[in-house]
């Protein structure tokens, strides 16, 4: 029975390949990025570049050298907010925006005097999209959209939000740290400014890996520097891609164990039907509330619920207690989400799924929440 | 004696990469070689290609738009 529910968190299990190709490298091939021309260096940066081409194929980028690694989606997104050239005296956001967000904002808030304004929204975070067409906003403006909620897993109707922002000469740039691998971004296709993501999530990569994509680099400046293993004679970073955001020796382990996870994605285990059903057969509990997407189509691989009296801790510690279920509670570092949902401050219970869940490890859930929640 | 080569320098280890893959797919025989640095600061590592294959090795990374420069270089 697989009762890891916490894959929100970081994902568990990954593809074998995962672990068997960073073993490899780390125990019959090292070698480091770019730095030099012996054969195990090539085979190195040639692991790292195909990581690189196929994180482009998942996200919808035409020119790969766009994309730098970063250690996890929230460096990826301090680089790109505190990188911006471009001069935002206010930043609009989801309502359902995550503290990797949230934080460096604030800082650019209390250094710069940028004003964070979120977005209106439905019951369930979802951005309304009638009021968004009557918001006034000007030529340029930047809007942070958190692509699938890391607390009740509402996907944002992103296609619309991008073709509106093309309309109005928005710049968006898009959390992807939950979405990535499970749902398709199309960077090119929906004319995405920036985007920011993690390989230890969606992708079912290893921690310590992740990035972000930038469409017009001579708009960002890096806040990262020191040595990419060219122009060395120079003190100023390249301008060249993908060395001018990638000052240091990349995680190659984590890119080649990254690599493999994008090459050796499973086939899901259980159906979105079998989800939603889920869903539904908890929702119907008595004493519990689902958090979830208000509709079935934008419902991510994960949700919440909350308990009439017990706690989220008390939940979730009963749920490990009696029944081995791995879950994470409180405020899941995204209390502005929360604030969303009215369910700030005490939080939720966060159910995270993943492809190698079976129908049966999802009766199980339904049987061990049934259980936990008779008080 | 060894024939005489010619070394094409890129501006990221990136594009070696992607031309070293390309001339192995082309099967045009090249060496990734360090830059020398009487030539270039440029990304640490970069291609020897032997003087009779520089016509055919350039047109392909025209094809490819992979930018480079050339210089004549013979490693001692």
């Amino acid at each position: 029975m697989n009762t890891y529910f916490d894959n929100a968190s970081t994902s568990y299990p990954k593809p074998r390949e995962v672990a068997s190709q960073m073993a490899h490298y780390l125990t019959e091939e090292g070698g480091t990025y770019g730095r030099a021309a012996y054969d195990r260096v090539r085979k190195a940066t040639l692991q790292v570049e195909q990581c690189r081409d196929s994180l482009a194929a998942v996200m919808g980028v035409k020119e790969p050298e766009k994309i730098s690694f970063t250690s996890n989606a929230t460096t990826g997104l301090n680089a790109l907010l505190l990188g911006l050239l471009s001069k935002q005296t206010v930043i609009r956001v989801s309502p359902m925006e995550h503290n990797a967000v949230m934080r460096p904002l604030w800082h650019l808030h209390q250094t710069k005097g940028i004003r964070i304004e979120t977005l209106p929204s439905l019951a369930d975070g979802t951005i309304d999209l009638e009021a968004l067409y009557k918001l006034s906003a000007g030529d340029g403006e930047l809007f942070v959209i958190n692509h699938l909620s890391n607390v009740n897993g509402v996907i944002q109707p992103l296609p619309e939000i991008c073709r509106l922002a093309v309309s109005r000469g928005w710049q968006i740039m898009l959390d992807a740290a939950q979405s990535l691998g499970e749902i398709p971004v199309d960077a090119s296709g929906w004319d995405i400014d920036y985007i920011a993501f993690t390989g230890h999530k969606g992708l079912l990569g290893p921690t310590g890996t992740g990035g972000f994509y930038c469409k017009e680099p001579s708009q960002l400046q890096p806040t990262l520097f020191g040595g990419t293993g060219s122009l060395s004679d120079s003190y100023e970073m390249p301008a060249e891609l993908p060395d001018r955001f990638q000052a240091g020796t990349p995680n190659v382990a984590g890119i080649v164990g990254l690599r493999a996870a994008l090459q050796n994605r499973p086939v899901a285990c259980h159906s979105k039907s079998n989800m939603l059903d889920c869903i539904k057969a908890i929702s119907q509990l008595p004493g519990i509330r689902v958090h979830g997407a208000i509709h079935p189509e934008q419902q991510g691989e994960l949700f919440s619920v909350t308990h009439e009296k017990l706690s989220p801790a008390d939940l979730s510690q009963r749920l490990f207690d009696r029944h081995g279920i791995e879950t994470r509670s409180g405020l899941h570092c995204a209390p502005l989400a929360h604030r969303t949902l009215g369910t700030f401050q005490a939080g939720t219970v966060r159910i995270a799924l993943s492809p190698y869940h079976t129908p049966a490890d999802l009766d199980y859930l339904i049987k061990a929440i049934t259980d936990a929640a008779t008080y | 004696m060894r024939q005489p080569t010619k070394i094409a320098v890129f501006q990221t280890t990136r594009l070696v990469i992607k031309a070293d893959a390309a001339c192995k797919e082309a099967g045009i025989p090249i060496r990734i070689v360090p830059v020398p640095p009487a030539i270039s600061s440029d990304c640490g590592m970069c291609l020897e290609i032997a003087e009779p294959l520089l016509s055919e090795f350039t047109k392909l990374m025209e094809s490819l738009a992979i930018e480079m420069k050339i210089y004549d270089y013979n490693f001692l």
